[in-house]
């Protein structure tokens, strides 16, 4: 049922104060900052702020009696546009649900609210000699509720899991208004994995208000190398014959020379700037520094046959950081080579990895377009990002086109359309390509078992679902 | 009893879409887990085994159901891999490992091994699955890549189902290189066991699993001290954990102690993906 904007706000000032709701163009605002996209005007929506699952349940509670969509949104840091009003009506923010509620090191647990930052989680854990092991790119912002919906990942899950590996339990709100709470203390509950199913459901399941999150012991040794390649393909050469070896680093990260070039500009650190690609390797250990001393060794000789023409080893935490500079800098510096980027999220079969990234920069290439490569390769997973200005029309064809191209060859190596950033609206259609119509019924018949309504984020993750959405959003045009 | 050994999925489709109600068995190592299941027809995983693809550089298998788990991990030894299962030299070994049967088994149950801290589990190792659903349609979660978060993760629903909502008849697993050293032992044992069933299998909050060991299974029981996981032979039902959880064998239908909270979700799931209750009926009764 469409409603007015101001219909919709004064409801919500029936439920919440007045400074819990935003409205008119602020709101409008802030949408289009933080996803960097442009909603249509008819979308922008009153958006609440929630300070407890009570008033979250109560909203929620007041939009079905009502049947007016509802959106939740942490950050909105998310790549997919999960956290777009699609439909309209309200999007519930859990950005004032930022405390966390108890830290539990002796059963390595913490308890937090869903707007809590994630880096805050890690942050609450280090006095206890743990952390929180996802560690998304935007973790500085990125809130837990958000990497619970999106099942986020990060450098590190590479050894450590992604986020349903980390989840022990949740409060959420469902999509009726009532308070559920699943799991616990505890891992592998009998009866269904209801836990495991609503960690990457992107919203459309409830509203999730509080997580339980299993935290790591912190490895007591940490050796991280900067390997510097004549091309790219010597470089991705090395990841597979890394992972081929057996040893599964903390974390393997790529990037190709026009990202260093972009650092380098923007940073001067001193990188070397005849390299064609870097890579960030890094292997830790819980128990005996051998056993990492002993992983980094293989992983600096593959790096030497395969023609490594610099390698940087960190001696000293300060080090460290400075190794991982380019990498969490990488996508920021981007910014100065073009006015606008598209970053897609496709993951491979590893081994694939040096002919899918020969067969990007010649797909991007042969359509006169620029690529910088920074990712994830341990995992298989790539972030071609392509750039080209928005304002040629031309030009924009073609970066879809490109886009397309690389994203179809995934699905045929058996990988996936998103490793990390989610289906969203971003990516409706491309699930239909990955997946069969009698695979995706049967993620439809998950979908109505916990929410039966379609009230609930809708107009994402499942194509049936998009019928009645007007998605423009073709292309994300991020950063 | 008639038991039905189906080639291919789509011969498993075949015979699930004549609406009889069966009790999928593989090798039926953790035949005791759970309720009894009432069906006269047995669907036999024992034809559809073998390893249809395994990618070495990749670390990624996949394998037909039926696989013995033993007959995969000869095939990943000869490059040097393996699934991260304990050996069960003893039958000790073989309660703390999970009752190692089938590929099919070992997912459909999800039990906790011994290694659980270290490898993470069973659940962390399925990338992917082909699942014939009860009306026969054959659909697939996940992938072969090692990361995915495209739609919904459908395979959690079939993970510790106990083939409740579906035949998994194909699984994409990952696998690991064989490590120089296994780590070192959490147990932590009392009583002299030698780990015959009837048992109970719990997990407790870390900080309280020896104490609930102490008092529940004062005679005989073996801990998991990292992940609270405890299992015991008992021929009585006892009390889970608190915040934990209990599952036992050969108690029939008194089998699962589980947290008695969103039933009506698991409910919706049965009735969603097994509306004629076809699937291995009654096996988790006094459950759901």
């Amino acid at each position: 049922m469409i409603r007015s904007d101001e219909w919709l706000a004064q409801g919500l000032a029936s439920l919440l104060t007045e400074t819990q709701i935003m409205r008119g163009e602020a709101g409008q605002m802030r949408f289009t900052i933080a996803m960097r996209t442009t909603p249509s005007k008819r979308n922008w929506t009153p958006s609440s702020f929630h300070c407890s699952t009570e008033e979250v349940a109560e909203v929620v509670k007041w939009c079905v009696k009502n049947e007016i969509p509802f959106t939740p949104r942490g950050a909105g840091t998310g790549l997919s546009g999960g956290a777009l009003p699609a439909l309209g009506g309200v999007v519930v923010s859990l950005t004032r649900m930022r405390r966390i509620l108890q830290i539990d090191p002796e059963n390595r647990a913490l308890l937090a609210e869903a707007g809590c930052p994630n880096i805050a989680l890690t942050k609450a854990a280090t006095p206890f000699g743990l952390h929180f092991a996802p560690d998304p790119s935007s973790q500085t912002v990125c809130t837990l509720g958000g990497n619970v919906n999106e099942n986020s990942g990060g450098p590190h899950t590479l050894k450590y899991g992604v986020t349903t590996d980390h989840i022990l339990g949740l409060t959420m709100v469902d999509a009726a208004g009532e308070i559920r709470r699943l799991g616990g203390l505890t891992s592998s509950q009998p009866g269904y994995d209801l836990l495991g199913l609503i960690v990457g459901s992107e919203g459309t399941l409830g509203i999730i208000t509080e997580a339980w999150v299993r935290l790591t012991p912190n490895p007591i040794a940490i050796r991280t190398v900067l390997a510097a390649f004549p091309n790219p393909r010597l470089a991705t050469e090395t990841v597979s014959e890394i992972i081929a070896s057996g040893i599964v680093p903390a974390a393997m990260e790529f990037m190709d020379g026009t990202i260093l070039e972009a650092v380098e500009a923007a940073f001067h650190v001193g990188l070397p700037l005849d390299a064609g690609a870097l890579l960030l390797v890094e292997c830790d250990s819980l128990h005996n520094a051998g056993q990492a001393d002993n992983e980094i060794e293989t992983v600096v000789r593959i790096c030497r046959s395969n023609k490594a023409i610099e390698i940087r080893t960190a001696k000293t935490e300060d080090e460290r950081a400075k190794l991982w500079l380019a990498r969490k800098k990488g996508i920021g510096a981007i910014g100065r080579l073009s006015p606008s980027m598209v970053t897609h999220d496709g993951v491979i079969p590893r081994s694939k990895l040096p002919e899918v990234l020969d067969f990007v920069y010649r797909t991007v290439s042969n359509e006169g377009l620029r690529v910088a490569n920074i990712f994830h390769a341990g995992d298989g997973n790539l972030h071609p990002i392509i750039l080209f200005d928005d304002r040629d029309s031309r030009q924009v064809a073609k970066v879809v086109e490109a886009g397309e191209k690389i994203m179809r060859l995934c699905i045929e190596l058996g990988g996936s359309v998103t490793g990390e950033h989610g289906i969203g609206v971003e990516k409706i259609d491309l699930l239909g390509e990955m997946f069969s119509e009698a695979d995706l019924r049967l993620q439809e018949d998950i979908r109505r078992s916990i929410n039966p309504g379609d009230l609930c984020n809708p107009g994402k993750v499942l194509p049936t679902q998009k019928s009645c959405v007007e998605v423009k959003l073709r292309r994300r045009v991020a950063t | 009893m008639r038991i039905e050994s189906p080639r291919s999925a789509s011969e498993a489709s075949e015979l699930l879409k004549h609406g009889e109600p069966l009790r999928i068995v593989g090798m039926d190592t953790k035949r005791d887990f759970g309720s009894p299941v009432e069906s006269s027809t047995v669907l036999s995983m024992q034809n559809m085994t073998g390893i249809v693809e395994h990618s070495p550089q990749d670390l990624v298998a996949v394998v037909r159901a039926g696989t013995p788990l033993a007959d995969l991990q000869a095939e990943l030894d000869e490059h040097n891999q393996w699934l991260p299962i304990p050996p069960t030299k003893s039958p000790l070994d073989a309660v703390t490992a999970g009752f190692p049967g089938t590929v099919g088994g070992l997912v459909s149950a999800n039990l906790p091994t011994r290694w659980d801290s270290w490898t993470r589990g069973v659940r962390y190792w399925v990338l992917g699955l082909t699942i014939v659903r009860a009306n026969g349609e054959i659909a697939k979660c996940g992938s072969k890549a090692v990361k995915n978060v495209a739609g919904y993760d459908a395979q959690k629903a079939f993970i510790g189902a106990w083939g409740t909502l579906g035949l998994i008849t194909e699984v994409v697993l990952r696998v690991y290189a064989k490590p120089s050293s296994t780590p070192e032992s959490n147990l932590i044992m009392a009583g002299d066991w030698d780990g015959v069933p009837p048992l109970a299998i719990a997990r407790a909050p870390i900080a309280d699993a020896l104490t609930y060991a102490q008092s529940t299974f004062p005679d005989r029981h073996v801990i998991d001290i990292v992940t609270g996981t405890i299992w015991a032979p008992t021929r009585t039902k006892v009390d889970a954990p608190e915040g934990g959880w209990a599952m036992f064998a050969g108690l029939g239908d008194k089998n699962w102690l589980p947290a008695k909270a969103n039933l009506d979700w698991m409910s919706n799931l049965k009735r969603n993906l097994d509306p004629q209750n076809l699937l291995n009926p009654g096996k988790l009764d006094g459950l759901l």
